[in-house]
This record gives structure tokens, sequence and C-alpha cells, in this order.
């Protein structure tokens, strides 16, 4: 049952995530890409890491793709141009390279799959407790530099979009 | 598909999840990002294909640390989505700087970090037509006659060199 679930929410990942590279609405891409959140976030309950699967919903779904709507809905093409483009163009070079990518990835994986067998004690617990205990003793440091990370990116963000600094 | 009779499922010893398959996944959809991000001439899109692939790392830190037994991959995972918030928040802001010089998406465009006259902007301007350099426009850029000279020099220097 888990697997057959893990292969729905494989199949529904992989096939949004084409679909979301080759609209040529920047819009539906989003929104395809939304799709592909979901996704993943059901695959990350099935490898039972709970804390991830919320945080990918809450974080990815939620801000990051609102973040991403609102710029496209202010940068993007109108409609009617948009229906005067043809179908969005690949370049070959770039497929050939992810082609290439793909085929060494996969070639890997293949060769050590016997490797790839879940630790004995059954993994660790990716509840909320676990995580946070381990975010705020081992890594506590790191969780600190990372807000100032975040208020270096909103200043970043912030001064680069200003139109004039005065 | 015979793949599903797993010999580590029988015995008893791994997650219901195949680890393989979940890294398998992740491969692929790091390369259909891969594909958007080398392919696609549109810079949001490229964006949103970054995040594809932020998102394929994440699938196989998570898988790596059900094989390890160690929550540290988790963990990693939190703040790996930590930085793509701040990247992308960043490089939206340059997308929304570079549109209001350049007054388009397309990434063949972002070439130039200097500033290039395209006449006046106006700001906001939602409802302007992009300017593409190919663009008949008349907001009054001084180097419209530009490739009609870059044009006439190289044909005067093979001139120079048949005579």
């Amino acid at each position: 049952m888990t697997e057959v679930l893990f292969y729905c929410f494989a199949a529904v990942a992989v096939a949004s995530a084409v679909i979301a590279i080759s609209r040529k609405n920047a819009v539906a891409s989003a929104l395809w890409l939304v799709l592909m959140f979901f996704a993943l976030a059901g695959t990350y309950v099935l490898l039972e890491a709970w804390f991830v699967a919320v945080i990918q919903i809450l974080v990815y779904a939620g801000a990051i793709m609102v973040l991403f709507l609102f710029v496209i809905m202010l940068v993007d093409l109108r409609s009617e141009e948009l229906a005067m483009m043809g179908a969005p163009r690949f370049r070959w070079p770039g497929l050939l390279t992810s082609a290439l990518f793909l085929a060494v990835a996969v070639f890997v994986v293949l060769n050590t799959r016997e490797t790839f067998q879940a630790a004995a004690e059954g993994g660790p617990d990716g509840d909320a407790g676990t995580i946070g205990y381990w975010l705020f003793h081992r890594w506590v440091l790191a969780f600190e530099v990372t807000s100032v990370l975040l208020l270096g990116g909103m200043l970043g963000a912030v001064i680069l979009t200003k139109r004039r600094l005065t | 598909m015979s793949a599903l009779l797993d010999p580590m499922a029988a015995a008893g010893l791994a997650t219901a999840v195949p680890l393989d398959r979940a890294v398998l996944l992740a491969a692929v959809l790091f390369a259909i990002g891969l594909a958007g991000v080398t392919s696609r001439r549109n810079v949001l899109i490229v964006l949103l294909s970054v995040e594809i692939m932020l998102n394929a790392a994440n699938l196989a830190l998570v898988a790596f640390s059900k094989v390890h037994g160690d929550p540290t991959g988790q963990i990693f995972v939190f703040f790996a989505m930590t930085v793509a918030a701040a990247e992308v928040a960043v490089g939206l802001a340059i997308v929304i700087a570079v549109y209001r010089l350049r007054r388009t998406t397309d990434v063949g465009e972002f070439a130039a970090l200097h500033e290039v006259d395209y006449g006046p902007v106006p700001y906001p301007q939602l409802e302007g037509k992009p300017v593409h350099h190919h663009a008949d426009s008349d907001d009054g850029h001084e180097h419209g006659g530009a490739p009609a000279d870059g044009s006439a020099e190289p044909a005067a220097a093979g001139e120079e060199a048949h005579g």
C-alpha cells in the first residue's frame, strides 16, 4: 500500500514538473509547481519525515510560491503577447546536458542500489520534537546564523527593488 | 514490475518506501529542473526550475537520512528551505530590477550588467510593451543607426582585405 502510494506521488511529481517547465505562461508553470510540492510532501510523509512534509507545504507551497506568483504577475508578458508567441522552444544543448546527467545519475543509483537499505534501528523519527531537539542543541549556531541570512536577504530584496537610494 | 518484490523488504529491514526508488525520483526531478534551467529563456521559469532542483536535492537528503538513521539530513533540509526562501527573495528582486531596466524577462537580454540606454522608462509602467533589441520603438534611443554601421564595417574591411 505504501509503495503504491509512493509510485502515485512520484508519477504526479514527475508529470507536474515536466508540465511546469514546458508551459509558456509562467503563472500556469508556478501553479503546476505547487502540485509538485504537494506530491513531494506526500513522499516525505511516506518516508516518515513528518516535520519536513509540513514545512514543505507551509514554506514552499505557501510562502515561496506566493512570492513567485506576485512577481510573475508584476513582470510577465500580457496575455495577448502570450497568444502571439508560439510554443516555448527548448534549446537542445540544454536538453542534451540534462539527459546526460539523468543517464549518469540513474546508472550510479542502479549500480549502488544494494547500499540503499534503511538503517537497522528503523531510522530517525522525523517528528517536530526530534527535529526541534537537534535544531536547538547541536545545530543551534547554524539556526541563529540562518536568521542573519534571512535578514540579509530581506534587506537585499528591499534595496534592490528600491527605485532610488536616497 | 519485479522490482516490487524487493529482497530488502523480505528481510524486514526496509521502510515501506524503497529508498533507491526515492533517490531515483530525486535524480529524475533534478534532471527535469536542469532541463528547465538550461533550455528555457524566460528567467521566471529558470528560477522555478532552480526550485525543482532544490526540491530534488531535499528529497535525496531525506532518503539518505533514512539510510543512515540520522536526523541530520532532515535538519539540513530545513536549512536548505530557509536558504531557498532567501534566494528566491533576492533573485526575484534582481529580476524586478533588471525588468525595470530592460523591459523583458528573456535571459538572453540579461547579458550586460551595465545600463543600456533604452530611453526613458517611466515607473511604474505596467502597460508598457517590453522593448526588444530589434524593436522599432520610437522612444528616442540614439543608437538607431548602430546596426547599419556595424553591418557596413565588416563589408568595408572585407573589401580592404580583397584589395
